[in-house]
């Protein structure tokens, strides 16, 4: 059995909610029972104004994360120093606990999708995400966590289950993993595997946040939509991962049909719930 | 090119032109979905996550000309100008020059005039609302320059500032536009005035401003001096009155915090 004891060193946050500028005001008003925030870094990349205001005054009160979507880290494009430029000023400026982005590509030929796309699972890709994720941690000096995405698309090249994929730019790049509970189930309903073998491959010593959301039924898919609760068979598989991983940081992230504050707060109550009860049921 | 370059090469194609008939044998079709349906959640997320981002920037431009307009309009502008950005807040920039040759070769827009400034000036409401926060320079700091370095002072206004020509009633209308709900407005040609952009502290301000103004102003934003700001009104003004408009000029800048600082050129 694996308890808190084989993880001594992995930094622990708590229960959080993704920072959204609906909520701005209330959180400064109300201070509201969160342990922290995660931000869309991309949204604080700017030269000045109210974002940048909230933001400063928000993280005077709660610990922070970032998480970006542009690093296209997955990309045959070279890095893009600038964006990483901006990403290293903003890190000094907010001093997240951490820092991620997802394991996937955004764009090539100079252009971006604004989409995570999927990579291919061979030899190839592990090489180049590991050799630039690498790259990333030098620039940086420091460890990041890369996040499993949902995906809609298998391509035939693949030749390795998703999981080992992970796994492996994760051991090569020495690098740490944010791990999306419903991005697993939407992509093992999608591409018919079993969630709970992914969870299973998964190196627990690496993973340092974990991931919850909503997502929707369409086209015989499931869309990783962010504008639901989370679904039952998500919470069912986050109670796994905690009886894999021990206590690890978890947080919603809600981004479309943002409800007010209370009900996320309610949502967050049932996942601190979850997660207590397994940890609970470990020490017994 | 690698194989990994190649895919992604094709796969981002497939998006961009998903009407383009390209082979799909690079999709693996054991998948719970046929390989068209897996390329399509990828080639629709795109269109609506860009058409949302243009919504939120444009949100006068889509009242004035109702939903469907507004949606072949940026679905159109999606198509032609593909993101070179890493942030979205950036897709919508080339928007307001796109409507301006829409309104000068197609015959759809040719009554449209009013809609190039419309969305002129609701990207520089973003900008202004993104620019930079600076030190803003004050009337203490006015009081502190000495008497004889004033002719050769220089200022730096703040960085959100813009000024903007209209021919249209265009704040007004947007003013009706993004009302909620909004209210009815018509497109008033022959409205020319000058207009001032501004962030003051953290709430995004508009103004029109008299000619003097402009001129005195333009003449800051150019690295003019106190004196040249001075040769300017006078072109415009009995002499006598020059000195007291450019110091009042001055002084209600620095209160609606548009000067960020002055300085001598050494």
């Amino acid at each position: 059995m694996i308890t808190n004891e084989h993880y001594k060193n992995r930094p622990y946050l708590g229960y959080g909610l993704g920072l959204r500028k609906e909520h701005y005001e209330t959180v400064l008003t109300e201070r509201p029972d969160v342990d922290w925030f995660e931000i869309i870094s991309e949204n604080y990349m700017v030269d000045g104004g109210k974002p940048l205001d909230y933001l400063t005054r928000i993280r005077e009160h709660y610990p922070m994360v970032m998480h970006g979507v542009s690093m296209s880290i997955g990309s045959t494009e070279p890095l893009d120093f600038d964006y990483l430029k901006r990403l290293k000023a903003l890190i000094k400026r907010v001093q997240p606990a951490w820092f991620s982005d997802h394991l996937c590509w955004t764009g090539v030929n100079g252009l971006n999708l604004h989409d995570l796309m999927p990579l291919p699972y061979t030899e190839e890709a592990i090489q180049h995400v590991a050799d630039r994720v690498s790259q990333v941690q030098d620039y940086m000096g420091r460890q990041m966590l890369l996040e499993n995405v949902s995906s809609y698309v298998s391509y035939s090249a693949s030749h390795l289950c998703e999981w080992e994929f992970l796994r492996e730019v994760a051991e090569r790049a020495d690098c740490l993993i944010l791990l999306d509970i419903n991005n697993i189930y939407v992509s093992a309903y999608n591409h018919n595997f079993d969630p709970y073998t992914y969870l299973h491959a998964i190196p627990a010593e690496r993973v340092y946040q974990l991931h919850l959301a909503g997502h929707t039924h369409e086209n015989n898919l499931i869309i990783d939509t962010h504008d639901h609760p989370i679904a039952d068979p998500v919470f069912e598989l986050y109670a796994a991962a905690i009886q894999q991983f021990g206590r690890v940081s978890t947080m919603i992230e809600r981004d479309d049909h943002i409800p007010p504050l209370p009900e996320l707060l309610a949502e967050l109550d049932q996942v601190r719930h979850i997660a207590e009860h397994q940890l609970s049921d470990q020490v017994a | 090119m690698t194989p990994l370059a190649k895919l992604q090469h094709r796969f981002q194609e497939s998006v961009l032109d998903p009407g383009k008939a390209v082979s799909t044998t690079w999709i693996s079709a054991s998948g719970r979905a046929a390989p068209d349906i897996q390329l399509s959640i990828y080639c629709h997320a795109y269109r609506a996550r860009l058409r949302e981002v243009l919504a939120n920037d444009y949100p006068a431009t889509q009242t004035a000309i109702g939903d469907d307009h507004f949606n072949a309009l940026v679905t159109d502008y999606i198509d032609t100008h593909p993101s070179h950005y890493f942030n979205l807040r950036d897709f919508g920039q080339h928007l307001p020059g796109y409507l301006a040759d829409r309104v000068q070769y197609d015959a759809g827009y040719q009554e449209m005039h009013w809609l190039v400034e419309l969305a002129e000036f609701e990207w520089t409401l973003g900008l202004a609302f993104n620019a930079a926060d600076v030190i803003l320079f004050t009337e203490q700091d006015m009081a502190e320059i000495p008497f004889e370095a004033w002719p050769e002072l220089r200022f730096i206004v703040h960085p959100s500032l813009h000024r903007l020509e209209f021919e249209w009633n265009t704040p007004e209308m947007w003013l009706a536009l993004t009302a909620d709900p909004p209210t009815p407005v018509s497109a008033v040609h022959n409205q020319a005035g000058s207009w001032l952009i501004w962030r003051e502290q953290l709430v995004t301000r508009f103004r029109s401003m008299p000619g003097d103004e402009q001129q005195a102003l333009d003449k800051v934003c150019m690295g003019g001096s106190f004196y040249q700001i001075c040769e300017q009104l006078a072109t415009l003004m009995n002499e006598e009155e020059v000195p007291l408009r450019a110091a009042g000029l001055l002084k209600a800048w620095i209160a609606r915090g548009l000067i960020h600082k002055a300085y001598l050129n050494t």
